[in-house]
């Protein structure tokens, strides 16, 4: 075989693929070189010599981490001299290493201490006092902090550049550099500026001494006291796979578990430290009823009686169409099954939904239409092998951090470009993106100018009418056409009034480009697929099969009940228009805010407090908890089982770190116990015999092949049928409204990088890295309006104003503005009115 | 009969030989309350968490003497004290738990931790036992000031070890030993 | 704007000579050295952004070197090297008569912007220790008549 070598290592023979290094080929035969440096996913630099070993006729000893394999080579790894030569190095790194382990938070876990007790010297032969890298006289053990949430030593670092190089080649960020050499080097950003990359806690998980660490774990306790389980983040929906480190009750930190399919042992900062808003104390302790217009402190018991017998008679007034359901797609599998169990069957109502941040969720028709293109969906792996990425309608550094980072490798391996329309700039830093803004709203626009310009039409209507040059949009449909691309469709394309008109035109241009091009959803939440796919959507039934006679009989069959409700049930923003009307009689909020988030708080507002009942169930205290006539604690995901389908079409089963904290209970508990009062029959134990039963249905009249479930995720097969996507011929490019004098700025909103939700906000290190609401302006904007970064400025739209600090972001198109989401004290949809498109506000400095 | 009393007679001056030696003896009882014992110089009494010359705790809050306890009888918990050093917030021994192996002692880095000599401590409340750090840095001032006394010093500069060292070096004991 | 239009000029000439952009960091270095005699952020970054790389991989670079200067330096670089050679030579002796001459400390610069003063690793030229570099040029078996006449030199060439 030419293209592989056979080398003999400590004489065993062992045959490698050529260009592979000494190290893999020790490690193919079992044989563990210790390193500090390497890192499979990084390129050698062989900057600590730890792998030193010996080679035959080779004058020196060679770092085996950064030598490939020779034909025929002889390396000895447990010859006297290397390991002679490793106990030197050791000795060398030590010799200026403050040895203050028992203050340092990574001792007993620290890669230098298992080195030094294996390998290293029995004593030192330095008398000199250590080499201390002072930051601050204030600060006496030399820590420093490099960033919002990292803190960093440099006394204790010893060189192996696995932080700049994971956040240059990985990350793609350029926050992070080590300056001047030896052991004057130090750590920091580029003109000292804080270390402040959306993936900056993987340093720390790599760092193999304690010279990085986060201020979430600092000083706070010693990691052998820590349990370690098995979990997934439910912070996006990338899926990633997690370690709770928990002691007791109290999670401690987030760590990866190296799935080399989803996140490949990376995680991002919302991830990993956000995730530990599980751990506040500021969380919903008991379960409240509204007693004399108060929310006051109660058992489950009488909780849960006062709530089902609140919905029961509200039944029998208003008939089962009169309760709504409102989940969120945070919610297990088993959670959301049973949540649709309890509204079909139980309670008899269609009124079921998942969404409610958005005023234009797809409606059954659209839904069915995006499930068909998770037929032929690609996995993050795979993206690689695309010749060109077309992102459209989602910055997905926000909503799929990970993901991202495979599109970013899949660009530095080279064979890859990357093109981004978005109405905000789309920026990977150190890794080339071509980024197009559109006007907010625009997409529908833009797509018709891109598959004009593919078609070979006049595009100059269209292009106007997106606010992007018509020569632009041209040439990228001269580079798009003829190859192969992975089309990557946000939810600003489905969330959208246009949405069907929009997946119509993205798959007339999937089909216009190259062969093998592909669409892809990434639905934006830890488990929005899941509740797809288990009946959380009025028109779709559990399983993923439309909700039509056929299915309602197969499902009835198995639940053991005569009929279910016929198909026609409200979304999010019917229900909350009908009760803001007065028409609903019960709404129960399942985990979901729409006081806080959906986009018109005046409406949702109404809703909660029109509608007769109202139950909310939340780990946090909500704006929408608030109005309710009773709230119970949800435990959050470190205290629940279950499972979830990540939006690349993943299923990942995890597991409870630990029992409910305080009061709360597990989700599927809840609706299980409420079900139960209401009269439903059966029984559950353990979310895993709702999974047996879940299973069963699926086997009848899923879609998805359940059936091969393994560790580390299943990739699910998937079978959904094909829609009929509408002829083309008849759309016209449609101009959006401008803004007016008086209201000059366009307001688009969204997620913060750092943040999911509220929930986020709760964890410590949020309130360092992500500490308010802020307006994001385009500083070109900015610039006109004499507004410095930091002003307070007032933004008011015609439903009402607010008063916030402004910060710049080059990003954000010119003519807009960004409020994140994330903040509830910020009350951003007050801005908003359900019944137009686009909002318009205008800026004002005090 | 005459047998019987030939055997008492006989028992008589050879139990009172017993008797009479011991008389003269020392006696190995102590009155107790009155007199001390004299202890071992190994003797591991109650703990005491150990200062600086400055009055400052040595501990750190590391967690090795809980690691290394057998009888899992120390809990403790750190924070960061107002110049960035690592020091314990909660530091707890269950002394009733504890069976004054001087484990923790051995596990120490920082010098911080001792058994005293001192065993006179029965309460009559479990929960009594469970010493905080405060009590056990008074522990530790107690027999500070008992030492000083005894020795009849105002002040003690040099403790038996000097701790304030620049930056601490590998195993400098060892280094004869690597030569 | 810092760099000329000729180094930018030259810095575009570099940018594909070779099969890395990055591997052109140091000539790109030489020239900004060459032009203002050191190597500020400034400078740099506008460097970095006409060779098209990250301002950060151009810092981190030039860090690296000591021997390009950071800041601001006089007309004349005076750098006396203080190892072995020249130690036993008397370089202790050469770099405090240096500094009461010249009334700075080391690594300090002269109030009129004239000189400054540096103590560097050995130069390589131990067979004439003690020695000195100012500038690109060695001054070597170095005595205090020496060395006033060349500081003397200097100061009245201004």
């Amino acid at each position: 075989m030419p293209d592989q070598v056979k080398l003999k290592i400590e004489d065993r023979d062992v045959t490698v693929d050529k260009g592979q290094t000494i190290l893999d080929a020790a490690l193919k035969l079992g044989i563990i070189v210790p390193t500090f440096c390497w890192d499979p996913r990084l390129k050698p630099i062989a900057a600590c010599r730890m792998c030193l070993v010996e080679v035959e006729k080779a004058p020196k000893l060679v770092p085996s981490c950064a030598v490939p394999a020779i034909e025929g080579m002889v390396v000895k790894v447990f010859s006297e001299k290397a390991i002679r030569g490793r106990k030197a190095v050791l000795e060398f790194i030590l010799s200026n290493h403050p040895l203050d382990c028992p203050t340092c938070d990574k001792g007993g876990e620290c890669i230098l201490q298992d080195h030094t007790f294996n390998h290293g010297p029995t004593g030192s032969r330095t008398i000199e006092p250590r080499n201390r890298t002072i930051f601050d006289e204030k600060y006496k053990f030399d820590d420093f902090p490099l960033g919002p949430v990292i803190w960093l030593n440099m006394n204790r670092c010893i060189f192996c550049f696995k932080c700049t190089r994971i956040i240059k080649e990985i990350a793609g960020d350029d926050d992070l550099g080590a300056f001047n050499r030896g052991y004057h080097t130090i750590l920091h950003g580029h003109k000292n500026r804080p270390f402040r990359s959306e993936f900056s806690g993987n340093t720390v998980e790599n760092c193999p001494v304690g010279a990085l660490v986060a201020n979430s774990f600092r000083y706070k306790v010693r990691s052998w006291l820590l349990k370690k389980t098995p979990s997934v983040c439910h912070l996006c929906g990338d899926g990633c796979n997690i370690t709770l480190w928990h002691q007791g009750q109290k999670l401690f930190r987030i760590y990866s578990r190296w799935n080399r399919n989803v996140d490949n042992g990376l995680l991002c900062d919302r991830g990993r430290f956000g995730g530990l808003y599980a751990d506040s104390d500021r969380r919903l302790r008991n379960p409240k009823i509204r007693r004399e217009g108060k929310l006051i402190d109660t058992t489950w018991e009488e909780a849960l009686d006062f709530v089902a017998g609140n919905l029961e008679s509200i039944r029998a007034k208003f008939t089962a169409a009169g309760i709504g359901v409102i989940g969120n797609e945070m919610l297990s599998n088993e959670e959301t099954y049973l949540l649709s169990r309890i509204a079909r069957r139980v309670i008899g109502t269609n009124n079921i939904d998942f969404r409610f941040e958005d005023k234009f969720t797809p409606s059954t028709d659209l839904n069915l239409k995006l499930l068909y293109f998770l037929v032929k969906r690609i996995p993050f792996s795979k993206f690689g092998e695309f010749r060109n990425h077309l992102i459209i309608g989602t910055d997905t550094e926000v909503t799929h951090p990970i993901m991202t980072l495979w599109l970013k490798r899949a660009i530095s391996s080279g064979r890859s470009k990357c093109y981004a329309a978005y109405h905000r700039k789309t920026d990977f830093t150190l890794h080339p993106v071509e980024s197009i803004e559109y006007f907010p709203q625009g997409e529908y626009n833009f797509l018709l100018a891109l598959y004009s310009a593919l078609k070979g039409k006049s595009i100059d209507e269209s292009a106007l009418a997106s606010g992007v040059a018509s020569t632009l949009i041209q040439r990228w449909a001269e580079l798009l056409k003829g190859s192969k691309t992975l089309l990557l469709a946000g939810e600003a394309l489905y969330n959208n009034p246009r949405g069907s008109e929009n997946i119509d035109l993205l798959k007339a241009i999937c089909d216009l480009l190259g062969e093998g091009s592909v669409i892809n959803i990434p639905y934006d939440g830890s488990n929005y697929l899941g509740n797809l796919l288990w009946g959380a959507t009025p028109g779709i039934l559990p399983g993923g099969s439309q909700n039509d006679e056929e299915n309602r009989s197969i499902i009835c069959k198995e639940w053991k009940c005569d009929n279910l409700p016929e198909a026609g049930g409200m979304d999010t923003s019917q229900m909350l228009t009908a009760a803001s009307e007065g028409k609903m009689g019960a709404l129960i909020f399942f985990g979901s805010d729409p006081v806080g988030f959906y986009p018109d708080r005046e409406i949702a507002t109404k809703a909660v407090q029109n509608a007769s009942f109202k139950v909310a169930c939340e780990t946090f205290l909500t704006e929408t908890g608030k109005l309710c006539d009773a709230v119970l604690p949800l435990a959050p995901f470190p205290e629940c089982s279950g499972s979830l389908i990540s939006s690349e079409g993943r299923l990942q089963f995890f597991e409870k770190a630990f029992d409910p904290a305080y009061s709360s209970a597990e989700g599927w508990r809840i609706i299980l116990r409420l079900a139960q009062r209401l009269g439903f029959e059966g029984d559950y134990s353990s979310p895993s015999e709702i999974w047996s039963e879940m299973a069963s249905i699926a086997d009848k009249c899923g879609k998805v092949d359940y059936k091969q479930s393994q560790y580390g995720g299943q990739f699910l097969k998937m079978d959904f049928a094909a829609r009929a996507f509408s002829n083309l011929d008849g759309f016209q490019s449609s101009p959006l409204p401008s803004p007016t004098a008086e209201f000059p700025m366009i307001l688009t909103y969204g997620a913060s990088v750092y943040q999911k939700r509220n929930l986020t906000a709760y964890a410590e290190s949020m309130d360092k890295i992500d500490p308010g609401p802020k307006l994001y302006i385009n500083p070109d904007n900015a610039a006109k309006m004499k507004l410095y970064e930091g002003d307070t400025v007032r933004v008011s739209s015609t439903k009402g104003s607010l008063t916030m600090k402004s910060a710049f972001d080059y990003r954000i198109r010119p003519g807009t503005v960004f409020i994140p989401t994330n903040f509830q004290e910020a009350e951003f949809n007050s801005l908003l009115s359900s019944k137009s498109d686009l909002t318009f506000v205008k800026i004002e400095r005090l | 009969m005459v047998s019987f009393l030939k055997t008492v007679i006989k028992a008589i001056p050879v139990g009172l030989s017993v008797t009479f030696k011991n008389i003269f003896r020392k006696p190995t009882t102590l009155e107790y309350p009155e007199v001390k014992p004299d202890l071992s110089p190994q003797y591991r009494g109650l703990h005491y968490l150990a200062r600086y010359d400055n009055g400052e705790e040595r501990c750190v809050c590391c967690g090795l003497c809980a690691a290394a306890c057998p009888a899992d009888c120390i809990y403790m918990e750190p924070y960061e004290n107002e110049r960035g050093e690592r020091k314990a917030r909660i530091y707890i021994i269950n002394e009733i738990r504890c069976i004054f192996c001087g484990y923790c002692e051995e596990a120490c880095p920082e010098e911080a931790i001792f058994l005293g000599k001192e065993f006179e401590f029965s309460k009559y409340e479990i929960p009594d036992f469970i010493y905080s750090k405060e009590m056990l840095l008074g522990n530790f001032d107690r027999i500070e000031m008992e030492r000083r006394k005894k020795l009849g010093m105002e002040f003690i500069r040099k403790t038996r070890f000097d701790f304030r060292m620049p930056t601490p070096s590998i195993g400098d004991s060892e280094s004869s030993i690597e030569k | 704007m810092y760099l000329s239009e000729q180094t930018r000029q030259k810095i575009m000439e570099l940018r594909d000579r070779y099969p890395a952009r990055l591997a052109a960091v140091l000539p790109v270095l030489h020239l900004v050295y060459d032009e203002f005699g050191y190597l500020g952020t400034d400078q740099l970054d506008e460097a970095a952004d006409a060779l098209g790389i990250s301002r950060l991989d151009m810092n981190e670079t030039a860090s690296f070197y000591t021997l390009f200067p950071k800041h601001k330096v006089g007309k004349y670089l005076i750098q006396v090297c203080d190892n072995i050679s020249c130690a036993l030579r008397g370089a202790d002796n050469l770099v405090s008569y240096l500094e009461s001459k010249l009334g700075i400390k080391v690594g300090g610069t002269t109030p009129d912007g004239l000189f400054t003063l540096w103590t560097v690793e050995c130069l390589g030229s131990c067979g004439t220790a003690p020695m000195m570099q100012v500038n690109d040029k060695y001054y070597e078996r170095l005595t205090r008549e020496k060395v006033d006449k060349l500081l003397e030199a200097w100061r009245n060439s201004k």
